[in-house]
């Protein structure tokens, strides 16, 4: 018993040492998670998740259902951007409601002060609707913290469904 | 309530002394294991400033894209089922003890009236000081948190011990699937009333003035079960132990089943489609899928602590001495991980640097628990001691 008390204290005083000698100033790191919070869209009639307001500075994520045929509505997409025609597909995700065709490229955007963009986009339809959401993100933020990125997106496209 | 009703007062010895201490052990080392486990999140809270928000019923949910800060929480949600089923345990326990030294069912019943009184009050008036010092912030004038719903629980509970375990598995079957039933649904927090009534008894949420995360109804299920289970250990504790393990088992499956088809048992949907959101139920009030996910862990744990020996028993005492002393570990370690925030690491900091800290704190805490635990134990039953 004695034994074990002198054990404790010195790994309590040698506890004290190690954290006395850390350096608190080190980078604190992302917390870990992002707080979604649900949305429900009665003019487009979609309901779905995004992150909270102010969530970052640096990325803007829409979703949208547009009342056309994909062909239709991704000549409307293309007209905001550099391309003349979609990218190959990087992919497919499926969601609750959709099973989206993922795309990903860069564009520049009208305010020539930000330059290009990194695009996340993903297009789903059913019988009269096109939804599309997009992940609009500066290239450096988007290296900085692809993670986040990417789970923001996965999230949001998991959970977009026309609206009961 | 007749004597015949209860395995209380009928029921034969528990068990011979020799093994009577194994079966406490279990029941304390699982106490202590999920202390260790709660310490770990109020140090990521206070400390480390990375705690995520809270899992309700609606509005904000966490989305995780770092396994580790998911994992800190996952382990931790054991704690607050695990601190309702052993209260349940407990009870039947104390009251079989008290019982056979004589006492009248009336005074185990005041005992822990005054005991859940006790809780309650302990919240209000001296664990909520402790969550003010938060540095990230704290702006509820009234918390009602896990002391204060164990505080009722205790209260409402001690009232059912005598219940006949059929009726306490129809009552516990009752308020499970009621809690399900009835929660406001997804997008209604703004519709729904945050009077007293409804955030102390019915569901989480509430205004600055007084907030609740754990309304009473939805947690008692795991007193009563917990009182249930109490009986099964009072009858047979060999036989409570292999239903421990079986059982844990089959609330695991249900889990893994409710939580594949992401309907009735969810109370709000998967924010996705990985593991993460998978293991990431609806925490507030706990949700079908909650509840069988870390009641099953749960009871694992004390099916495998029923089987410690004598040679593991010494890997075992360090958590059996925290489940000792519970209610003096909590009041104190909120205050310690606090006075250490503010002390070193007023802006926070990663999970990775937070977890010294938090061993430093069950370092620090640890003499004190043998101490009163061992102080507790040397007092008569009466004594004032066995309140806290």
């Amino acid at each position: 018993m004695r034994r074990t008390r002198v054990l404790l204290l010195l790994l309590l005083v040698g506890g004290a040492l190690v954290i006395a000698t850390c350096d608190f100033s080190l980078p604190q790191g992302t917390a870990g998670s992002i707080t979604l919070i649900p949305f429900w869209d009665e003019q487009q009639g979609i309901q779905g998740v995004q992150p909270l307001k102010g969530w970052t500075q640096e990325a803007q994520l829409v979703q949208d259902a547009i009342p056309m045929n994909r062909t239709d509505a991704v000549t409307l997409l293309l007209a905001d951007t550099d391309l003349t025609a979609m990218p190959e597909s990087t992919g497919r995700y499926t969601g609750k409601a959709f099973t989206w065709d993922l795309y990903m490229f860069e564009t520049h955007v009208q305010d020539a002060s930000v330059g290009a963009v990194r695009v996340d986009l993903a297009v789903a339809e059913d019988a009269s609707t096109t939804y599309v959401v997009s992940l609009v993100v500066l290239p450096d933020a988007y290296s900085a913290n692809p993670a986040l990125f990417d789970t923001v997106f996965t999230h949001a496209l998991y959970a977009l469904e026309p609206m009961e | 309530m007749s004597p015949e009703t209860s395995h209380l007062n009928s029921a034969p010895a528990v068990q011979a002394p020799s093994s009577k201490p194994s079966r406490l052990l279990a029941i304390d080392a699982l106490r202590g294991l999920i202390i260790v486990f709660m310490a770990l999140d109020h140090a990521n809270y206070f400390i480390a400033q990375k705690h995520p928000p809270s899992e309700i019923w609606d509005g904000m949910f966490p989305v995780y894209y770092d396994t580790l800060a998911f994992l800190t929480r996952l382990v931790t949600h054991l704690a607050a089922p695990g601190f309702f089923l052993l209260m349940g345990v407990g009870m039947v326990l104390f009251a079989r003890s008290r019982s056979e030294r004589g006492w009248s069912r009336w005074a185990i019943i005041r005992h822990m009236l005054i005991r859940g009184l006790l809780l309650m009050l302990l919240q209000v008036l001296i664990v909520n000081r402790a969550w003010e010092l938060s540095l990230q912030g704290w702006d509820v004038e009234i918390y009602i948190g896990v002391l204060f719903a164990l505080g009722i629980c205790m209260i409402q509970g001690c009232l059912l011990l005598w219940l006949k375990p059929i009726y306490l598995l129809g009552l516990t079957l009752i308020l499970f699937v009621g809690t399900e039933l009835l929660h406001p649904g997804l997008g209604m927090w703004d519709s729904v009333s945050f009077d007293a009534v409804n955030v102390i008894w019915l569901y989480p949420g509430g205004t600055s003035v007084l907030w609740s995360y754990y309304p009473c109804l939805p947690w008692l299920e795991l007193v009563t079960f917990g009182i249930l289970f109490g009986n099964w250990l009072v009858q047979d504790p060999r036989k409570a132990f292999n239903w421990a393990w079986q059982l844990g088992l089959a609330f695991l499956l249900a889990f893994a089943v409710i939580r594949a088809f992401d309907g009735f048992g969810n109370i709000r949907p998967r924010m996705g489609n990985t593991w993460i959101d998978f293991l990431n139920p609806v925490k507030y009030p706990p949700s079908m899928a909650f509840t069988l996910m870390t009641t099953g862990v749960n009871l694992i744990f004390l099916s495998l602590f029923s089987h410690v020996g004598a040679r593991l028993r010494p890997f075992v005492q360090p958590l059996v001495v925290f489940g000792r002393a519970p209610l003096l570990f909590y009041v104190l370690h909120l205050f310690l991980y606090a006075g250490i925030a503010h002390l070193v690491a007023p802006q926070g900091t990663s999970i990775p640097l937070m977890l010294p800290f938090w061993l430093l704190g069950m370092l620090i805490l640890f003499p004190l628990c043998c101490w009163y635990g061992r102080f507790k134990q040397s007092r008569p039953a009466q004594s004032l001691a066995h309140l806290f």
